[in-house]
């Protein structure tokens, strides 16, 4: 009978014990991740890259040392980039550039580009003063992780920080734009990204071997993380039409803690921080 | 690996422990014992691990977006309902298949506002298994016990009607049963798919 009762009383102890705790994620960076890497290289990198191959063009020129400008020119236009100057007119892979003559460097200079792979192709360069430029862009292309095409508008004013050709960045001065669904007639539903650029964003850029003939929105870059953002920092404000839940859910990215090779971002979102 | 072999090795101990004491209480069976039973039961801390939400397909930014207004973020079950039927070959040896039904319950939040919606009732649970039970103690009116199923278990997710299935590996470390025709019995459960506790009613005939 002790036994017995040995028996029951230990399962009533290991009912109590067995016992499975609930799992609590805590806070989420997967989406604040998403967006951080999709404004970067969908917007970031689309506003700034036509502007960055003609300046490093530029750049160039200014280097004599024939073993130097070598070394640049694979380093800044990969071998499988067409490289080309024509009077006003540029190529460089798949963008070509026609200037009002001015050098690019020089304020008033004025300098539009078409893509040879997309059609819906806007991008053009104004130069304010010796090392800034505005530039406007609305371009349409494809994206490897949607099944739609993507719109991106915008207007930005990028400085250049460095001269030193080793370590060429661009100050984002400003940047206002979005990018969004480009989605067939009757289908509403789409998805808007506004993205601001506030105080002063960093960017640079590796000279992979993809920036070379591949087009914008080309499936092999959209995600690849080929730009790096760092210091100031940006907001997106996510929105859906037609409404639905989604309304103006504003994300901030502070990047202050990112360096030109150290990436660590920090994130705002209704008044909970985090980072990644 | 070397845990798993552990767990094996474990689970090889005690079948050697099982078998054990099954033999003393075979040099006891006189041949008069009931052959069929019934057994119906409740309980288990359910695991829900394989719960499948992976069928929203992300087409555009818009897509995306909406889908983080629901992310699963947790998912429970209130237990799981066993009914088990066994054939006792002799009076501590018996074989018998189980069927169980658990209810899945998932907790979504936007990861938007971060809030946690109610639970939504989003896969059901379909649990087949055969095994052995092993009686280490059979006396008229209380019965101790052990057993091992395995089978496979087949989750439905009630949105999308899509399956999945996992292998099942059960093992009742140790049951009580107390009753003679008709038993009340508790249950320490542990395996692939419930562990704790398990309690419920069998009609032997």
């Amino acid at each position: 009978m002790n036994k017995i009762l040995l028996a029951l009383s230990s399962v009533a102890l290991l009912f109590s014990v067995a016992s499975c705790s609930k799992y609590d994620s805590g806070l989420d960076t997967s989406f604040p991740q998403h967006l951080y890497r999709e404004a970067k290289n969908i917007y970031f990198y689309n506003s700034a890259e036509a502007l960055s191959r003609a300046v490093r063009w530029e750049l160039l020129k200014t280097v004599t040392d024939p073993e130097a400008r070598e070394y640049y020119l694979n380093e800044f236009f990969p071998n499988s980039m067409t490289v080309k100057e024509e009077g006003n007119r540029l190529k460089f892979g798949a963008l070509n550039y026609v200037s009002n003559g001015i050098p690019l460097m020089t304020p008033g200079a004025e300098l539009t580009v078409t893509n040879d792979y997309l059609d819906d192709y806007f991008y053009s360069i104004k130069c304010v003063s010796e090392d800034t430029w505005n530039v406007s862009f609305r371009m349409s292309m494809d994206v490897a992780d949607y099944d739609y095409p993507l719109y991106i508008e915008g207007e930005s004013v990028v400085k250049l920080s460095s001269e030193d050709l080793n370590t060429f960045y661009f100050d984002i001065v400003s940047s206002k734009g979005r990018y969004m669904d480009k989605k067939p007639e009757g289908d509403e539903s789409v998805g808007i990204i506004d993205v601001t650029a506030e105080r002063m964003c960093y960017l640079t850029k590796y000279f992979f071997e993809q920036y070379g003939n591949v087009p914008f929105g080309s499936i092999y870059y959209s995600y690849s993380d080929m730009v790096h953002v760092f210091h100031g920092s940006f907001t997106v404000v996510c929105n859906t039409r037609p409404q639905t839940s989604l309304y103006n859910e504003t994300y901030i990215f502070d990047l202050s803690y990112s360096d030109l090779y150290y990436s660590n971002v920090y994130f705002g979102h209704n008044g909970i921080w985090g980072s990644f | 690996m070397y845990l798993y072999l552990d767990y094996m090795r474990k689970l090889f101990c005690f079948f050697i422990f099982l078998v054990s004491f099954s033999y003393h209480s075979f040099a006891q069976d006189r041949g008069q014992y009931l052959k069929n039973e019934i057994k119906v039961s409740y309980g288990g801390e359910f695991n829900t691990g394989i719960a499948d939400y992976k069928s929203v397909k992300i087409g555009s930014i818009y897509d995306y977006l909406i889908s983080q207004s629901r992310i699963p973020k947790d998912s429970y079950s209130n237990g799981i309902i066993l009914v088990s039927y066994n054939r006792f070959l002799t009076s501590w040896l018996s074989l018998g298949g189980t069927f169980g039904y658990s209810a899945v319950n998932t907790i979504f939040r936007s990861n938007f506002s971060g809030n946690d919606f109610e639970p939504v009732w989003t896969h059901d649970s379909f649990l087949f298994m055969a095994g052995v039970r092993f009686h280490y103690l059979n006396h008229t009116w209380v019965r101790l016990y052990s057993d091992i199923y395995s089978g496979v278990n087949v989750f439905r997710n009630r949105e999308d009607n899509i399956t999945t299935r996992r292998f099942a590996l059960q093992t009742c470390l140790f049951g009580i049963s107390v009753g003679k025709k008709v038993s009340g019995f508790a249950e320490l459960n542990a395996g692939t798919e419930f562990s704790g506790g398990s309690v419920g009613i069998s009609v032997r005939f």
